[in-house]
């Protein structure tokens, strides 16, 4: 059965004078202790959609249609103290800041011990016993003294443990990361990654990672789902998505990759940027950008299709399938 | 959230002038007050034309016609809003009142803002002891009450150069002491913003361009610490003029000859008793409500200038 | 190319926040603390820029790279060492006598979102180094050499009376660069230039900045932390660590060998997209803040190799039989 099952998720933001749509129909599955990650570049509306899935999406914006289901229960339809039992307790958020979580003014650890406290009823004492176990098994260094610090004495990859850990304190299902490991420097973050990932298997902790940077989501993820323009335009294992990848957008943004290209040679760029919302275009939003775009990619939205490694939406891929299994009729 | 929603906003067209109307269209107290305003500048600008009497014919003072009552009371539909002690249309007098009111606060808060731009600008991005002479300065002067140094001044000035001097230069010698003594205000907003702006890129890149730093300062730096300045220009031209008021009250501002509103107003308190209330009160509602219509303004200014709201 | 260009030797450079009247006087009771407030950002670095190559410095959060461009740039005066731009001391240079060097080497920021003027159009951030720079041109010549600029890095030249404001992040790094060209450098210095961008763009920036190169014949000081970019782009690369170079080489001889053991670590912790690459190499630690002058080799805390020579001994640049420049005892001494 699916931990968390997003139908047809649409989320509009509302303005003065016009209605902007910042994700179309969003659908996608989530099992117990399964890791997927969200990629895709800035103003793809992938931060949108994991705030959408704990419903904590800020005015202007709204959710317009659709349900997100967490065993059955619609995340969508719930009232503010539901919302408040279900975020933290089974669905846990990390940002990319640490400081967004974090309070300056407070230790590290008196945070720690009232988020234990405020969960469960228990002396100060035990309470700082759990907390100091959980540095420790996010691998901080002499815990007992950074248990007094502030959060300003830490480096950023050290705040970056303590989100987790203060993550950690209530066994949360699932974990929604929100590029945590952008702002960090590359050793940090492949520690952070190892981390994260050790933590999610030895808890059987479910994990979306939303990231811009394949490399990481590849090292994390089992199943990814490429974003563009407010929409999933494919969906599959990662490893797949990595060799062989289905939808034209997915194929430029690995080919962009430096490391795609000979060195001094062009590297293959992606023509244009991506859309804003308020310009989104019509039919298959990456149309403009499309090498292989047709009349047909301008007017029409193309259907999720499965194309044997992954599933994608795009007229191109429906085309070839439809051609290939008309030669196999043919052969037979 | 923030960051989100910051690049759902829609990219806004044009400039920030283009913004901020249309950000007045949509505000009813905010046009409210930019129409006072604009009618205030506008009746001040054609005093001359529009006053029923001329303030500088001799037969306009006339003792005979001293303190009729404003015309629904007196139905002496020569004057109006009445006359004054000596005899003068309050209308009229009015007029040219607000007229010299406006020109001494608008010119000293001119003042005041130039000064306080300059050493703002040059302590924020030289920095350093320049920095710590100029705002130590500022200190200085802002500890003494601008109230003091202004009738300290003044009252030195009239003892020194006798009163029909004074009253011949009242207007410049009172925009002077305006203008000199709030200018702290305007350098230590500008220096708050050059200090942000100064780590700014761009700003290294027009220093690596070459560029003077006198030209990186006003070219480059100026335009861009200016939105909170234009708040504190319309709230500090109320506060001119209210302090104008002050000073023509305690008899230190501008002469009965040529009287401004805060001279009218200290004019008529002693016919308070007398009964001839309006010689005091008209003026002083003419007054109020020209502050009123300029702090909100200024509120709204502030609101719509926020650099959050705006965003580059 | 192998016409040294730029010579950087023995730079050092300490920011302190001592700097008012006031800020000397210190109550007696804190007189030990006022070493904290000093910084070591650079600490002795030596390092040559040939002709026409692209040298790229790596390295984490604080090693000092962007101090070392600014320096290069004179943004920032260094406390020690000298620079010399072809035979000319160029460090200590006041405005004026900098000034014949500002149209020989140009600078293109980190962030594409402040590094151009927002009160500015494009027109004005453009044509003011080219009116500057050549007062003899007519407004006519400066105007169209702004259009030519615009058209060659891809902006239509009918938006040049727009803010920064209305154009993408890859658009304002391409108007950035536009806007170092326009006073036709031979050098570049480029901090992070890509880091703000999306991968798509970055890929547009990047190609470019070689096909800019190609043209002009152009050098690139690249800094960057990114070794994907940095294995595509550089033909030499510096790495740096708490303000010194530990290791300088060629790309492919420091990706295929790199040496240094932080250079190891660096390259093993990228996260690459085939899944057979071994697991990062854990360091000890975190990168420790600059505030004292670092005694022995800057790597030392951190360094599974370290002995008490490293803790004492600061390590020189030696030579290694493959042609790249190592500063480690342990590779010295044969221990690694």
């Amino acid at each position: 059965m699916n931990l968390l099952s997003v139908e047809h998720l649409n989320v509009n933001f509302h303005f003065k004078k016009r209605e902007l749509t910042a994700l179309i129909d969003v659908s996608f599955n989530l099992k117990r202790g399964e890791r997927i990650a969200i990629v895709g570049e800035s103003g793809a509306g992938k931060s949108i959609l994991g705030f959408s899935i704990v419903n904590l999406i800020g005015k202007p914006g709204y959710i317009q249609s659709g349900t997100i289901k967490l065993e059955n229960k619609d995340i969508t339809k719930m009232n503010l103290r539901q919302l408040q039992e279900i975020r933290g307790k089974r669905i846990a958020m990390i940002f990319q800041d640490p400081m967004m979580t974090l309070n300056p003014v407070i230790t590290i650890g008196d945070q720690l011990v009232e988020t234990i406290r405020s969960h469960t009823k228990i002396n100060y004492k035990d309470a700082k016993n759990i907390a100091i176990e959980k540095l420790r098994n996010v691998q901080i260094a002499s815990p007992e003294r950074r248990f007094d610090q502030y959060p300003h004495e830490l480096s950023g990859g050290m705040r970056q443990r303590v989100i987790i850990a203060s993550v950690l304190l209530l066994n949360p299902d699932i974990i929604i990361a929100d590029e945590p490991t952008t702002a960090l420097d590359v050793t940090i973050q492949a520690e952070i990654l190892q981390l994260l990932l050790a933590i999610c298997r030895d808890n059987g902790v479910a994990l979306i990672l939303i990231s811009h940077d394949l490399g990481v989501v590849s090292k994390v993820a089992e199943r990814t789902l490429v974003m563009y323009a407010g929409q999933i335009v494919e969906e599959g294992p990662t490893l797949e998505i990595i060799n062989d990848p289905q939808h034209p957008y997915t194929q430029g943004l690995l080919n962009a990759l430096p490391q795609m290209a000979l060195p001094g040679q062009r590297l293959n760029q992606i023509k244009g940027s991506m859309p804003s919302l308020a310009e989104r275009p019509s039919g298959c939003a990456f149309h403009p950008r499309c090498p292989y775009a047709t009349d047909k990619c301008r007017t029409q939205q193309p259907e999720f299709i499965y194309s044997g490694v992954s599933s994608v939406a795009c007229f191109m891929v429906e085309d070839m399938l439809s051609e290939f299994s008309q030669d196999d009729e043919g052969s037979l | 959230m923030k960051h989100i929603k910051a690049d759902l906003t829609p990219p806004i067209p044009g400039s920030r002038w283009r913004h901020m109307l249309s950000g007045f269209a949509g505000d009813k107290l905010a046009m409210l007050a930019l129409f006072i305003f604009l009618f205030y500048c506008l009746v001040a600008l054609l005093a001359p034309l529009v006053a029923p009497f001329d303030v500088d014919d001799p037969a306009f003072m006339d003792l005979f016609n001293a303190e009729i009552a404003p015309s629904w009371i007196s139905h002496d539909y020569r004057f109006l809003l009445g006359t004054d002690g000596q005899g003068r249309d309050l209308l009229s007098v009015i007029l040219y009142g607000t007229r010299l009111s406006l020109t001494i606060g608008v010119c000293a808060v001119i003042l005041q803002a130039s000064i306080g731009i300059c050493i703002g600008l040059i302590a924020g991005y030289l920095g350093g002891r320049v920095d710590n002479f100029l705002m130590r300065c500022a200190d200085i002067q802002l500890s003494f009450s601008n109230m003091m140094v202004a009738i300290v001044f003044l009252a030195v000035f009239q003892s020194i150069f006798g009163v029909a001097m004074y009253q011949q230069l009242a207007m410049l010698v009172l925009i002077l002491v305006i203008g000199l003594t709030e200018w702290p205000l305007f350098a230590r907003t500008i220096r708050a913003s050059v200090l942000a702006e100064k780590q700014k890129e761009y700003v290294d890149a027009a220093r690596v361009m070459g560029i003077s730093q006198k030209r990186i300062m006003f070219r480059h730096i100026l335009p861009n610490t200016l939105s909170p300045v234009l708040v504190i220009f319309t709230v500090q031209i109320a506060n001119a003029i209210v302090a104008e008021a002050a000073l023509s009250f305690l008899g230190l501002g501008m002469p009965s000859t040529e009287p401004s509103l805060g001279s009218l107003i200290s004019e008529g308190v002693s016919y308070m008793f007398a009964g001839s209330w309006w010689i005091c009160v008209i003026p002083s509602i003419t007054l109020i409500i020209l502050i009123l219509a300029m702090n909100l303004l200024g509120d709204w200014l502030r609101d719509h200038l926020n650099p959050r709201a705006y965003k580059d | 190319m192998t016409h040294p260009l730029i010579q950087i030797s023995g730079l050092e450079k300490t920011f302190s926040s001592d700097t008012g009247w006031f800020g000397k006087w210190r109550l007696p009771g804190r007189k030990g603390r006022g070493k904290t407030d000093q910084i070591f950002a650079l600490n002795g670095v030596n390092l040559t820029i040939y002709q026409g190559e692209t040298l790229c410095v790596v390295g984490e959060t604080g090693c000092g790279k962007s101090t070392l461009a600014r320096s290069i740039m004179g943004l920032d005066e260094p406390s020690a060492g000298e620079i010399h731009y072809l035979d000319q001391r160029i460090d200590h240079l006041n405005n004026r006598q900098r000034m014949l060097f500002r149209r020989r080497m140009q600078m293109v920021f980190q962030n594409p979102y402040a590094s151009l003027n927002p009160r500015m159009t494009v027109y004005q951030t453009l044509s003011e180094p080219i009116a500057f720079h050549n007062p003899q041109l007519s407004r006519l010549d400066v105007d169209e050499q702004v259009e030519t600029l615009l058209e060659s890095v891809g902006i239509s030249a009918n938006s040049s009376d727009r803010y920064p404001h209305e154009f993408s992040g890859g658009q304002r790094q391409r108007i950035s660069l536009a806007r170092a060209l326009s006073v036709e450098p031979e050098f570049i210095v480029a901090d992070e230039p890509l880091s703000a961008l999306d991968v798509s763009v970055q890929a547009q920036v990047l190609n470019l900045m070689m096909d800019k190169q190609e043209e002009y014949n152009l050098s690139y000081l690249f800094i960057t932390h990114d070794l994907a970019v940095v294995e595509h782009f550089a033909n030499r690369v510096a790495v740096m660590y708490l303000g010194r170079i530990c290791e300088l080489a060629n790309t492919s001889t420091l990706f295929s060998a790199p040496k240094h053991p932080y250079t190891q670590a660096l390259l093993s912790a990228i996260p690459r997209l085939d899944s057979t690459a071994a697991d990062p190499i854990r360091l000890i630690g975190e990168v420790p803040t600059p505030t004292e002058k670092p005694i022995g080799c800057v790597f030392q805390a951190r360094c599974p190799y370290a002995n008490p020579r490293c803790y004492s001994e600061t390590p020189d640049m030696t030579l290694q039989s493959d042609g790249s420049s190592v500063a480690c005892h342990a590779i010295e001494e044969g221990r690694l």
